[in-house]
This record gives structure tokens, sequence and C-alpha cells, in this order.
């Protein structure tokens, strides 16, 4: 059998087949194309959770600690999965109800350590094994920061009547191979810990478990164990991307000046259901 | 001249403070347990209003325990339920007064405004076992 194609319909043949296998020129960055950059060392050998010199970006979109949803990892627990205590579900339903309008991130307050990780705006890791410390700078919510000691020190014990409990609580981490295992507590129970509405008390013992597998990825797992607000320790983890632009997508490629408090006129509008 | 209520308050707050020194755990929880915290108020007695403070905090096996502090008296909560269905309380509390008469409250009510961190609220009954009348509870 002979098949016969016109010369228009030919042209047409040719021009569809182009489409389909050539590069998509220009919906990726040159960045997207290159092969993906393996993790970045110290001097000491140890991760490079942060910049390298030279290099541009801070960390950005991430996902949440449960449901399975974008950067959120595919063994996470989904929201009717988590061991809430019976009044820590109610309050997580209320607030859902009422659209998180009592969040108090949306006020301007610090978000928890793992909330402000979530935030738009970004992040850096800023590591300093001179001083065993790791300084988290957040350039979301009112622009706070965090510490971490690396000096080997116990985590304070919360029951002591000299702690004082705090937004961002009291970090000491240590490395595992190439993960940074990082323990929190001495919570002020003045925020919420992670988005998602999710309720938590000064019990509240979070583990983070941060590692890069490959330059442009930060792996984020944490543990929260908090008897009085759930019935048994669960864990959860997200993915955060490498930002290459800067959040207003010029080539500068740094966190931006931003402060939650200037000009803030959202809170008024709030809306609940009651 | 001496205002004597304004004395009052003083000797009142004195000796909240001196009690709050007492106690081991910080009681912030704005947003922890809806109930844990200080709250400040009044409840009627025989048509007039008494200041009263209640304490209250969570332990880890979902126990509530807590004070009430009246007139410069602690009175030791006894049984504490919050039922997260419809955010309704119970308050079981006894004591002695400076005379060492015994006083056995029983306080029923509901928690308003449960979201927000400032004016989250607890109204109700309160009977002191002579008297019963209405009380309202401002989460401080």
């Amino acid at each position: 059998m002979v098949i016969r194609v016109s010369t228009h319909n030919l042209s047409l043949l040719i021009s569809l087949l182009f489409l389909i296998t050539a590069p998509h020129a220009g919906a990726q960055s040159a960045e997207d194309s290159a092969p993906v950059r393996p993790t970045p060392r110290l001097v000491n050998g140890q991760v490079n959770l942060g910049l390298e010199p030279g290099q541009k970006g801070f960390w950005g979109s991430s996902g949440r600690i449960f449901d399975r949803r974008g950067r959120s990892h595919q063994t996470n627990l989904l929201e009717e999965e988590l061991p809430l205590q019976p009044w820590a579900r109610a309050l997580l339903e209320y607030r859902k109800a009422n659209n998180q309008k009592d969040d108090p991130h949306a006020r301007c307050l610090p978000g928890g350590i793992t909330r402000q990780i979530q935030t738009v705006n970004g992040f850096e890791i800023l590591q300093h094994p001179e001083l065993n410390r790791i300084y988290l700078v957040f350039a979301g919510g009112p622009h706070t920061w965090r510490m971490i000691h690396t000096d080997g020190r116990p985590l304070p014990d919360i029951n002591d009547p000299g702690l004082i409990p705090t937004y961002l609580g009291y970090s000491t981490a240590h490395w595992e191979e190439d993960t940074l295992v990082v323990e929190t507590n001495g919570f002020n129970e003045k925020t919420w810990f992670a988005s998602g509405s999710l309720p938590s008390t000064r019990y509240l013992h979070l583990t983070e478990r941060i590692s890069r597998p490959d330059f442009e990825t930060l792996r984020y797992e944490l543990t929260v164990d908090d008897p009085g607000a759930y019935t048994q320790t669960w864990s959860g983890g997200f993915d955060v991307a490498w930002n290459w632009t800067s959040w207003d997508g010029s080539e500068l490629g740094e966190l931006h000046e931003y402060f939650c408090q200037d000009n803030e006129r959202d809170v008024q509008h709030f809306l609940g259901s009651e | 001249m001496i205002n004597s209520s304004s004395l009052l308050n003083r000797k009142t707050l004195a000796t909240v403070f001196i009690i709050l020194l007492g106690f081991s755990c910080p009681l912030f929880s704005q947003e922890g347990h809806p109930l844990v915290g200080s709250w400040s108020g009044d409840r009627l007695v025989n048509d007039k209003n008494t200041r009263v403070l209640v304490l209250l905090d969570l332990q880890p096996d979902q126990e509530i325990t807590g004070t009430i502090i009246e007139n410069g008296v602690r009175i030791p909560l006894s049984d504490v339920t919050l039922d997260p269905q419809d955010w309704s309380v119970n308050i079981s509390a006894v004591g002695e007064d400076r005379a060492g008469n015994t006083l056995s409250y029983k306080i029923q009510g509901v928690v308003g405004n449960l979201g927000s961190a400032t004016q989250r609220n607890i109204t109700g009954t309160w009977d002191d076992g002579t008297d019963t009348g209405s009380f309202r509870l401002q989460r401080n």
C-alpha cells in the first residue's frame, strides 16, 4: 500500500515532530538544564548548608510536615492521622474553621522554628564551626534569626524556674555524618510551631534532621514530641528548594528586606466563623 | 487620704506576686492548651463582686492543676475538666479561708473567644457552697 502525503502536510508533520522533540528553550533557566550540583562542603569536610563563596541564592519554597502535596514528603502523615490529644484536635479544627484568623504569625510575631523555615521570603543558614554556632536568618515575618549551639551543651530543663521560655526555644545540635541533628525545647507557647495550625504546649521537644543531598535541595525532617498536645511522638518533613533569584525576580539572588510590621493593615480584616 | 479599695488591691496584688513566685512553671500559654495560664475577674457573691485569680497548668498526663486566689487566700483545685466538644469547663476547689472555715467551690463555665490570646474568657456560674452567682474571668 502506498501512502501519499502532500507537500503541505509533510511540512506540517515535520514542524510537529520538531516541536515535540526540540529542547524547550526559554522555559527553563540555565540552572534548570544544567546537571544538579553536588553537595558543597566546608574546608573541614562538613556539609555546607548555606552559601559558597562567590555564589548567590538562598533557601526558598518548602512544604509541610504533614500531608503529601508539593515538596512535602510522601511518607508524611495526613492531617486526619495526626496523633492529637482530643483538646488539640478540637483546637486545630477551630483554627481551620476560623481561617486561622488568630494566627500569631499573621500578627507579625515570630513563627515557630519550623514555621519560619516554611515562611515565604526565604532564609539563609550561616555555619560558624569556629564559634560552635549555626545561625538561621529569616527574611519573612518579623525578620527574625535563630541560633543553634554545636558545642555539645545539653538542652535546658523546662521545669527549671530560672528558664525563660522563648518563641524559638533553645537549640543544640550535632552532626550524624552528613545530617545536622538539632534538638530544641523551652518554647513559650506564644506561637504556632509549624504551618497547618498545629497546637503545641510547653512540653514541646522538636528534633530536626537537616541534610543537603544536592546543592539545590535541603531535606528537612522533624520529629514532634509533645505529650501535652499529642498522644505519641510523630515525624514528617519536606524538601526546601534553592532560590537563584531574589524575591522580586532580579538576578541579585539575595534575601530582601521585609518587615511584617511595616504598614501592616491586614489584621483588622481577618474573618472567621465567629 | 488613703483609699481603702486601692490598699486592698495592693495587698491582693502583693499576695498574688508572692504566690506566683512559688509557681514552678511559667504561665504564658497563649497558644497552648486553652485553659493554661492566669485568669482574673469577678464573681458575684450576694450581689457583690469579688475579685478572683485562677491559675491553671497542664501536666504531661493531661491533668489540669491549679489554684484559686481570693481575698489573699490560696484555694487548690481538686478537679478541672474541659470538654473540647463545646469548650465547657468544670472546676472544683477545696480549701480554707483565713478563719479556718472550709471553702468548697464548684465552678461551671464555657470558654469564649477561644482563639484570641488577649480576649479569651470563661463565663458561667460559681457555687461557693452557700451561694451561686455568675462569674467572668479574662485571660491575662
